[in-house]
């Protein structure tokens, strides 16, 4: 479906703010299969998403262990003594925080079905001044740059004769303190030439700049965004209410 | 004009006087660190205004003082195209990406459009217009940056070494399409370029910069050759070496002319067979001498794909063995990095084998597989982490090679790569070369069996390129066996063995360097283009030397004879 990238970006935050209110599982829960039906309609890779996901499932996984150990509660499943371990409340104060992440997460996702080009064209025409929407963009374009860089240090140390499985914490925890340098310090000329780069392509050279595409909002779109809107409003006030 | 860049003592440039002319195309050579890229960036006006420092004296363009031209209209007059595209684009697709410079400058939509479909299409890039970026090759991502400046038509092109990542078909081009555009819309281009071999012909002038001045500065070809002769032949490209080695008075500087020369001394004749008998080939007796011996690395029908990519090595099957040097060359995005990667086991083949040592490499962790087979990849940066060159080098010992004597080990090493002046520097402060030599230094401390190398000449100039050539002999001669890729045709014809050439995941042939590189169109080295239908399988330039003086010597024999019999001709 052809939606401009600000009824996508509304949807987003519209989702977002309703991911935060919601504070049980079952909402969360039913919110998340809306999240990805929405994906579905935008003829998104589910198995992509997964891709993904699965670096962050120890994160959630460990979230979800420290969330209902300390979220205390009275109906106790395991005990230790007196000490009550695990209640039903941790548990689905766990499964809550971990639903959130993958609401959010999952809306996210939404901005990946169009360019960052669209992305800053939409909030420039939104009054977003262009060098704000740039800068946004492209912090997001470097953020995989600089897991890249990492990911290098890394191979290149393994090559170096070092099984990073066999090293003790202790070395390992050195090791990656003097490598941490190196890769900021790459990335840090990285920028610079980009910088560069932006400056020799005249950049802020005038206070005005011109578009070669424009964004125009369709019927369609005025219609999702009310609606968005309107629909997050109205589940808001029930919920609250 | 000079200038400093601040923080540095020594200035960068020095006291430099220079007139260029409209429509000129100049080549700016010289060894890395001589100013090159720092004056291109004077001119363009980067230095000082974005980079700081000191610059004294002034630069004008159209006689009008640069300082007081209003940035804008600066900007509009010159346009600057750095070293590795990768890290000069700025959009997702090409069409953006060549948009973006003149949105910045405020021109209205419609002539947006125009611009990019005329520069489109002469570069040739019109059907990747709708393309995203990341999924083109080297050449064409060059192409889209240089795409990018020449939209909105500057009236000089600034070219700071754009073709040192490029296979030698995909560099060949993007220079002709400058030479076209210098010859067809007077556009004035300032080039700065390494490898001289690609650009020379095409220059109707050439600077040679040494320590931040100026040290020749010549338009006709004769006086820079002699300037040359005496002064570093190594700013000439190896067909007028060839000839500046034999004394001639008068030196080629093209292909063309140098075939010329030679079909004058030789009109007739091909030289080849005698000459072949005359030296028999030092390879091939060595290679006699080894094939009872068992390979180090094999590598038996293998497949590898991407996941969720199609496949990037298809039935790929060779053997390497102790002491060889071979190389791999193909076009870029052929799977040559990708079969290095293989080796070591950064990845895994789908299907087939890969023996080392005789062990198949199958479920051996990188880092053991390491200790047999050394790898130094295109960023040579990502082995230095450590503060000191000497560390470098002792950490690679204490993990690949045991823990014994590493300290007078160490001092080995160092002395062996020639790196004691520099052990206790940190290798963040080191030129590019030297970076590229501690980590070297570093994988090949343990003295393994095989070493692999993706590019190593890259952006290297000639000094740190005949230094490594010199160490990887030394390798070989102490029986490493040597797997390269690279696109420098030059150095692969002057220091490498074997050549195999891959093509689109597929081994296409491979041979000596004497059979494959005298038998290619693009990747043969110049000398070898001079001496086509001459001689056959001159591929080094002391080889090629050789034949010349031959040659010679045959004719000053031959003129007497001529003299007193015309009617024979020449043998």
């Amino acid at each position: 479906m052809l939606l401009d990238p600000r009824s996508k970006m509304i949807m987003v935050i519209c989702i977002s703010s309703l991911a935060l209110i919601y504070n049980t599982p079952a909402r969360l829960l039913q919110l998340l299969l809306v999240t990805l039906v929405l994906l579905f309609i935008f003829s998104f890779n589910l198995r992509v998403i997964a891709g993904y996901l699965k670096p962050f499932v120890f994160l959630m996984f460990f979230l979800f262990v420290v969330q209902s150990i300390f979220s205390p509660g009275d109906r106790v499943i395991l005990a230790l003594g007196p000490v009550s371990l695990i209640s039903i409340e941790g548990v689905l104060a766990g499964a809550t925080v971990v639903l959130r992440l993958l609401v959010i997460t999952a809306a996210a996702m939404l901005f990946t079905t169009f360019s960052s080009r669209d992305f800053i064209l939409g909030l420039v025409q939104w009054k977003v001044p262009y060098e704000i929407a740039f800068m946004v963009s492209t912090a997001l374009r470097f953020l995989p740059l600089f897991r890249d860089e990492l990911k290098n240090v890394l191979t290149a140390i393994q090559l170096r004769g070092v099984d990073l499985k066999k090293v003790p914490w202790g070395k390992k925890m050195v090791m990656y303190r003097r490598l941490t340098f190196p890769v900021v310090y790459r990335n840090m000329l990285k920028a610079e030439q980009l910088a560069i780069a932006m400056e020799a392509r005249a950049f802020r050279a005038y206070p005005q700049r011109t578009y070669l595409r424009q964004l125009n909002l369709q019927r369609v779109d005025y219609v999702v965004i009310l609606l968005s809107l309107l629909v997050t409003f109205i589940l808001i006030m029930r919920y609250i209410g | 004009m000079s200038y400093s860049y601040p923080d540095e003592k020594e200035p960068a440039l020095k006291k430099i006087n220079l007139t260029l002319n409209e429509g000129e195309f100049v080549l700016l050579s010289g060894v890395s660190g001589c100013g090159k890229t720092t004056l291109l960036r004077a001119i363009a006006g980067l230095v000082p205004d974005f980079h700081g420092g000191h610059l004294a004296g002034a630069i004008y363009l159209d006689r009008i003082p640069l300082t007081r031209i209003p940035h804008r209209q600066r900007l509009l007059k010159t346009g600057i195209v750095f070293q590795e595209a990768e890290r000069q684009l700025l959009m997702n697709t090409v069409e953006a990406e060549i948009a973006f410079a003149l949105e910045n400058l405020g021109f209205p939509p419609a002539l947006i459009k125009r611009r990019i479909m005329e520069v489109a299409a002469a570069l040739d890039l019109t059907d990747c217009l709708p393309q995203a970026t990341a999924t083109l090759s080297g050449g064409q991502k060059q192409k889209v940056v240089l795409a990018s400046i020449l939209a909105w038509e500057p009236e000089i092109l600034l070219l700071d070494e754009p073709t040192s990542q490029l296979d030698p078909v995909a560099a060949e081009q993007i220079l002709n399409s400058i030479r076209r555009l210098n010859e067809d819309s007077g556009l004035t281009v300032i080039l700065a370029e390494q490898r001289l071999e690609r650009c020379f012909h095409l220059a109707d002038r050439v600077l040679v910069m040494k320590n931040g001045a100026i040290a020749c500065d010549e338009q006709s070809f004769d006086k820079l050759s002699h300037w040359a002769v005496k002064n570093e032949t190594s700013c000439l490209p190896p067909v007028a070496r060839l000839f500046a080695g034999c004394a001639f008075s008068k030196i080629p500087a093209s292909i063309k002319e140098g075939r010329g020369v030679l079909r004058s001394l030789a009109p007739q004749g091909d030289f080849s067979p005698s000459f072949s008998a005359a030296s028999p080939g030092l390879g091939n007796k060595l290679d006699a001498e080894r094939s009872f011996e068992q390979p180090v690395v094999e590598v038996e029908k293998v497949w590898f794909r991407y996941p969720e990519g199609k496949e990037v090595l298809k039935d790929i099957s060779f053997n390497l063995k102790a002491g060889e040097f071979a190389v791999l060359m193909g076009p870029n995005g052929a799977g040559k990095s990708t079969i290095l990667k293989n080796l070591n086991g950064l990845l895994r083949p789908g299907r087939g084998k890969i023996k080392i040592c005789g062990r198949d490499s199958k479920g051996v962790p990188v880092a053991e597989l390491a200790n047999s087979i050394a790898y130094l990849s295109q960023n040579p940066d990502d082995y230095l982490f450590l503060p000191t060159v000497r560390e470098e080098v002792k950490f690679s010992l204490q993990y690949l090679a045991g823990k014994d004597d590493i300290d007078s080990r160490s001092d080995q090493v160092l002395q062996r790569f020639g790196l004691c002046r520099l052990a206790q520097l940190n290798p963040r402060d080191l030129s590019s070369g030297e970076r590229q030599k501690v980590a070297l230094a570093a994988v090949l401390a343990s003295e393994p069996r095989v070493l692999l190398l993706d590019e190593p000449t890259r952006g290297l100039d000639y000094r740190h390129k005949e230094e490594l050539g010199r160490i990887l002999l030394e390798m070989q001669a102490e029986g490493t066996a040597i797997l390269m890729v690279s696109h420098d045709v030059e150095f692969v014809a002057e220091y490498a063995a074997k050549v195999i050439f891959i093509t689109d995941g597929s081994l296409l042939c491979s041979g000596s360097k004497y059979d494959m590189l005298s038998s290619s169109t693009f990747y043969s080295p110049q000398v070898t283009k001079v001496f086509r239908g001459i001689a056959q399988g001159i591929v080094t330039l002391e080889q090629a030397q050789e034949l010349l003086q031959r040659i010679l010597y045959h004719r000053q024999e031959a003129i007497p004879r001529l003299a007193g019999n015309a009617g024979t001709g020449e043998k």
